[in-house]
């Protein structure tokens, strides 16, 4: 009996020593295997708590975040001791932040005081939800986090407060109208005047064209082509002009969140 | 002097044969034992991989075990299992290769063979598929009517695959519409080959002679309605400008000749593409028939052997 209870030790620690080196040499799809392979024939809760947390690592390195999130809601369940079920909740923000699910982030950092009762949160998971809600563009919750979260750091110098300038996003319907109404606005107002002046030359070639066609008695060739072109590229402005403004306000989101970041990391240290 | 030196070692091998070849047996069971119980530790950790659907992570673990020592059943259950993954994870030619492997001796020889019948036919290999399951036919017993029904709507169902409307009729003749895991499938075959009987095949040389008459016509009769109407709107305002450019400039004008120019390259393009409109409407009409006739196909499969 004791021969088989120190078997089965050696043989785990062998198991986990293999997952680790595997993990080490960047062969991660291999490691999540051999992570697996210690979850499947371990019932230890100190050895499964630390397979789970070797496959999410390996996992995150190859960018597969979702299937992350899916690992780790299957195990969160299990009644491993307060601490463990604190670390997967933690990875479980962390991965779902990673994918791009904000809703799901602030969902989960709000959840944590239900869940985890009498486990402090990590700092980092604040900082996640703040970034989360800039990237909603929920900026007054997000300003009221970040503040929340500078206080409770206790500083004895506050850093500046970066949401007195929360980033002047451009309306998409606006760009629109104006691009409707005058050819190039639209493209102005995106911050483009360049692409604007292009416009407006195309728009306004197509209508000298139809007018001349028209004058010069080439009536089908004021329609098909003057008309034609001063139409398409119309329709093109205004479409353009709603890119342009989404990228714009795209560039100031993550600019300000970098911002934002950057600040509250060092905050961490 | 010679056989003086031999004695001594007769006389102490009698005594030592005995317990050397009780220890030989006893190392080769253990040995024998560890390998079996290797074996099926791996067999069942790569299904618990597939159970929480990582199909690959499941192929890496079964393609890794060694198959010099292994006995024909235990082969039989790797192929099958490698074979049964591989399907999982989309990869047919890895699961039919697998599949194919297993012996007819084991238990899940049939749904083995017919699934990589299944894959051959969607990858497209349609007379490999049929050729599996008609070599398949001699195993099933005749009071298995499920399966000798199953048997027969497979191969029903690789002939509208081929085109052999005979060969579909005929098949379709032994079908009951009564049984439980393919009566639906078995009615929808029948209309799926009244459509496919009833395609109207169209002349590319008289799609090309209606675009020519009238652009965008051609396209109109392939059964490209919207592609017609967007291959005439453009050549008759091209047209219409050439006529103007013919009318106040003469034919020697550039106008003319630059408007001319490209109305006849789209006119001609539009011919041309009118002739090709009829094989591609006729592919697409195929395929889409291809892919209910593949899935339709799919679903008593399951139903028989999960």
């Amino acid at each position: 009996m004791t021969c088989i209870f120190l078997c089965a030790i050696f043989l785990t620690e062998a198991q986990t020593e293999q997952a680790a080196a595997l993990y080490q040499a960047g062969r991660y799809f291999e490691a999540s295997i051999a992570w697996e392979r210690v979850l499947f024939e371990n019932n230890d809760p100190h050895q499964q708590v630390a397979a789970i947390q070797g496959k999410t690592e390996c996992l995150k390195q190859e960018g597969l975040f979702d299937p992350a999130v899916s690992f780790l809601e299957n195990w969160q369940a299990f009644p491993f001791p307060d601490s463990d079920r604190a670390g997967i909740h933690y990875q479980l923000i962390l991965c779902t932040y990673l994918g791009g699910h904000f809703e799901s982030v602030v969902s989960l950092v709000d959840r944590w005081p239900h869940e985890q009762a009498g486990v402090s949160p990590a700092p980092l998971l604040g900082i996640l939800k703040i970034l989360s809600l800039n990237e909603l563009e929920r900026w007054k919750e997000a300003g009221d986090a970040y503040r929340s979260f500078i206080a409770a750091r206790q500083l004895s110098a506050a850093p500046p407060d970066l949401y007195t300038q929360i980033p002047h996003l451009k309306s998409v319907s606006k760009a629109e109208a104006l691009s409707t109404f005058i050819p190039g606005a639209g493209q102005f107002y995106a911050g483009r005047p360049g692409e604007a002046i292009f416009s407006i030359l195309v728009q306004a070639a197509g209508i000298y064209f139809g007018v001349l066609s028209f004058e010069q008695h080439y009536y089908v060739s004021a329609w098909l082509i003057g008309a034609a072109l001063f139409g398409a590229f119309h329709m093109g402005g205004v479409r353009r002009a709603e890119v342009l403004v989404q990228r714009y306000n795209r560039k100031k989101t993550i600019a300000f969140n970098e911002k934002v970041r950057t600040q509250l990391l060092s905050l961490l240290h | 002097m010679r056989g003086n030196r031999c004695r001594p070692s007769h006389t102490i091998w009698p005594s030592v044969r005995l317990p050397a070849l009780l220890l030989f047996a006893l190392l080769f069971s253990f040995g024998l034992r560890a390998q079996q119980f290797e074996f099926s530790k791996e067999l069942r950790f790569a299904q618990y991989l597939q159970d929480k659907d990582a199909g690959p992570e499941a192929i890496h673990v079964l393609e890794r075990i060694d198959t010099t020592g292994l006995s024909p059943v235990q082969k039989d259950s790797l192929f099958f299992m490698l074979g049964w993954a591989a399907y999982g994870a989309k990869r047919l030619d890895t699961s039919i290769i697998n599949l194919l492997k297993v012996s007819p001796d084991f238990p899940l020889y049939n749904k083995a063979r017919f699934f990589s019948a299944y894959c051959e036919a969607f990858q497209g290999r349609r007379d490999t598929a049929a050729a599996l399951l008609l070599q398949q036919q001699h195993r099933i017993s005749e009071r298995d009517t499920t399966l000798l029904e199953l048997h027969n709507f497979e191969l029903a169902g690789i002939a509208l695959l081929q085109r052999d409307y005979p060969g579909y009729k005929e098949r379709e003749k032994r079908f009951t519409f009564s049984s439980y895991i393919d009566s639906k499938e078995e009615q929808r075959m029948k209309d799926y080959y009244d459509k496919l009987k009833g395609f109207r095949h169209r002349s590319p040389v008289l799609a090309g002679l209606y675009s020519a008459i009238v652009p965008g016509l051609g396209k109109f009769y392939a059964g490209k309605k919207k592609q017609g109407i967007a291959a005439f709107l453009p050549i008759i305002s091209l047209a219409a400008l050439t006529y103007e450019a013919y009318r106040k400039d003469g034919v020697r004008s550039a106008r003319f000749i630059g408007f001319g120019s490209l109305f006849s390259v789209f006119y001609i393009g539009n011919i041309w593409g009118s002739t090709l409109a009829v094989k591609i409407r006729k592919n697409e009409f195929y395929k889409a028939y291809d892919t209910k006739i593949l899935f339709d196909l799919h679903i008593p499969l399951r139903n028989f052997f999960n």
